[in-house]
């Protein structure tokens, strides 16, 4: 003799708080085939996942120039790669906004010589982007600082709208024409500049 | 006999994965040096053909109140510029021999003053040399240690005065004369 009739059983959801079930956390309860209804549930996992953004230069801006009578003018290109999974950022700061020399310079001369720096950033599937900015604009001090100062970050720099692979070269160009400017550029041999590169992904 | 079919938690519900940044060079450094040579440059013409006209007075000796002056502009872009004047007297070009009574040569004083400045603030200044075209010898000197020739318009003068023959009478012809101006940056 067996036993008949039914018996319920209501299973709850519950454990450790880490668990999460969506759509509320009721109680539910499959049978098997002929033996009653529901024959399945259906436990949804909502599963998220990101990729972080993944920047580096696989060649990083690095350069140190001489340049002889630099008042009759100087270009020069420091080339770079970027490697990055996503979209980028470059930004540059100068250390004087000029190349600087030391000394006191009387009126009507200067120890500041001016200077162009131009970013050129190249990425997959021919994504560039370009800006130039003037030394004395990328300097922490300036007054009317340009676009692409300052340390990169997700919304500080030149942004490069694409990946890439670390294959395609860019470059940050220094140039000057002759020097032409109302002051004249005081006789020395010591006018130096610092210009720090960096990188970020962008958002 | 119902079979119950439970869900089972072996899970930890909604969970979510983030990508590790991989670790790579995120910055460059450019360092850039250079220097800038001492010169001199003349802003426009420096240096001229100078007419004084008829040298001699009504009565055939040299006339009175001769005089040129001429200014010029340059850039010198350092301190203590070597500065030197050298002036030839005025000489008749066709008669080498003057007789007694006439003359052919006549000399005169040229000088040469340049506008400089020192320290920002400091009160502008004048460099002066003078240099006899009797003296076959030149007059020169330097600006000084600190001192800049003025960035300015008009920052050189020449000029030649004290014209002197004597009393003999000018001997008729062109007399030309020379005064050259140096200027040798440091």
């Amino acid at each position: 003799m067996g036993l008949s009739g039914s018996i319920r059983i209501a299973i709850i959801a519950s454990g450790a708080a880490a668990l999460l079930w969506a759509g509320g956390a009721a109680a539910q309860t499959a049978y098997a085939v002929g033996q009653g209804s529901p024959n399945s549930i259906t436990v949804p996992i909502q599963v998220t996942a990101s990729v972080g953004g993944a920047c580096g230069f696989d060649i990083a801006p690095d350069g140190d120039y001489f340049f002889a009578n630099l008042d009759l003018g100087f270009t020069q290109d420091t080339v770079f790669a970027i490697n990055c999974n996503g979209a980028s950022r470059v930004a540059v700061t100068s250390a004087n906004g000029g190349l600087l020399a030391g000394g006191t310079a009387p009126n009507g001369f200067s120890l500041i010589a001016p200077y162009t720096v131009e970013l050129s950033l190249v990425g997959d599937d021919s994504v560039t982007a370009a800006a130039s900015c003037a030394a004395a604009d990328l300097a922490l001090s300036a007054a009317s600082p340009c676009s692409f100062r300052g340390t990169a970050s997700e919304i500080v720099g030149l942004e490069l709208g694409g990946p890439a692979d670390g294959t395609s070269q860019s470059y940050v160009r220094i140039s000057a024409p002759a020097y032409s400017g109302p002051e004249a550029l005081v006789a020395a041999s010591g006018y130096e500049d610092t210009l720090t590169v960096t990188l970020a992904a962008s958002l | 006999m119902k079979r119950l079919l439970i869900a089972s938690a072996a899970f930890a519900g909604a969970f979510a994965l983030a990508g590790a940044a991989a670790a790579q060079d995120l910055d460059g450094t450019i360092t850039i040096e250079g220097s800038v040579g001492a010169k001199c440059s003349a802003v426009g013409a420096f240096g001229e053909t100078v007419d004084l006209g008829e040298l001699a007075g009504a009565n055939g000796q040299l006339a009175s109140g001769l005089s040129l002056t001429r200014t010029y502009s340059v850039i010198c872009n350092g301190a203590n510029v070597g500065v030197s004047i050298d002036a030839t007297s005025l000489e008749n070009e066709t008669v080498l021999t003057a007789p007694t009574g006439y003359a052919r040569v006549i000399a005169y004083v040229a000088q040469v003053d340049i506008n400089t400045v020192e320290n920002p603030g400091s009160a502008a200044d004048v460099f002066t040399l003078t240099d006899d075209s009797g003296d076959a010898a030149e007059s020169s000197g330097s600006l000084g240690a600190g001192v800049f020739v003025a960035n300015s318009a008009g920052n050189i003068t020449i000029s030649a005065d004290t014209f002197d023959a004597g009393t003999d009478l000018l001997i008729a012809g062109d007399y030309s004369a020379e005064i050259v101006v140096t200027l040798t940056p440091s």
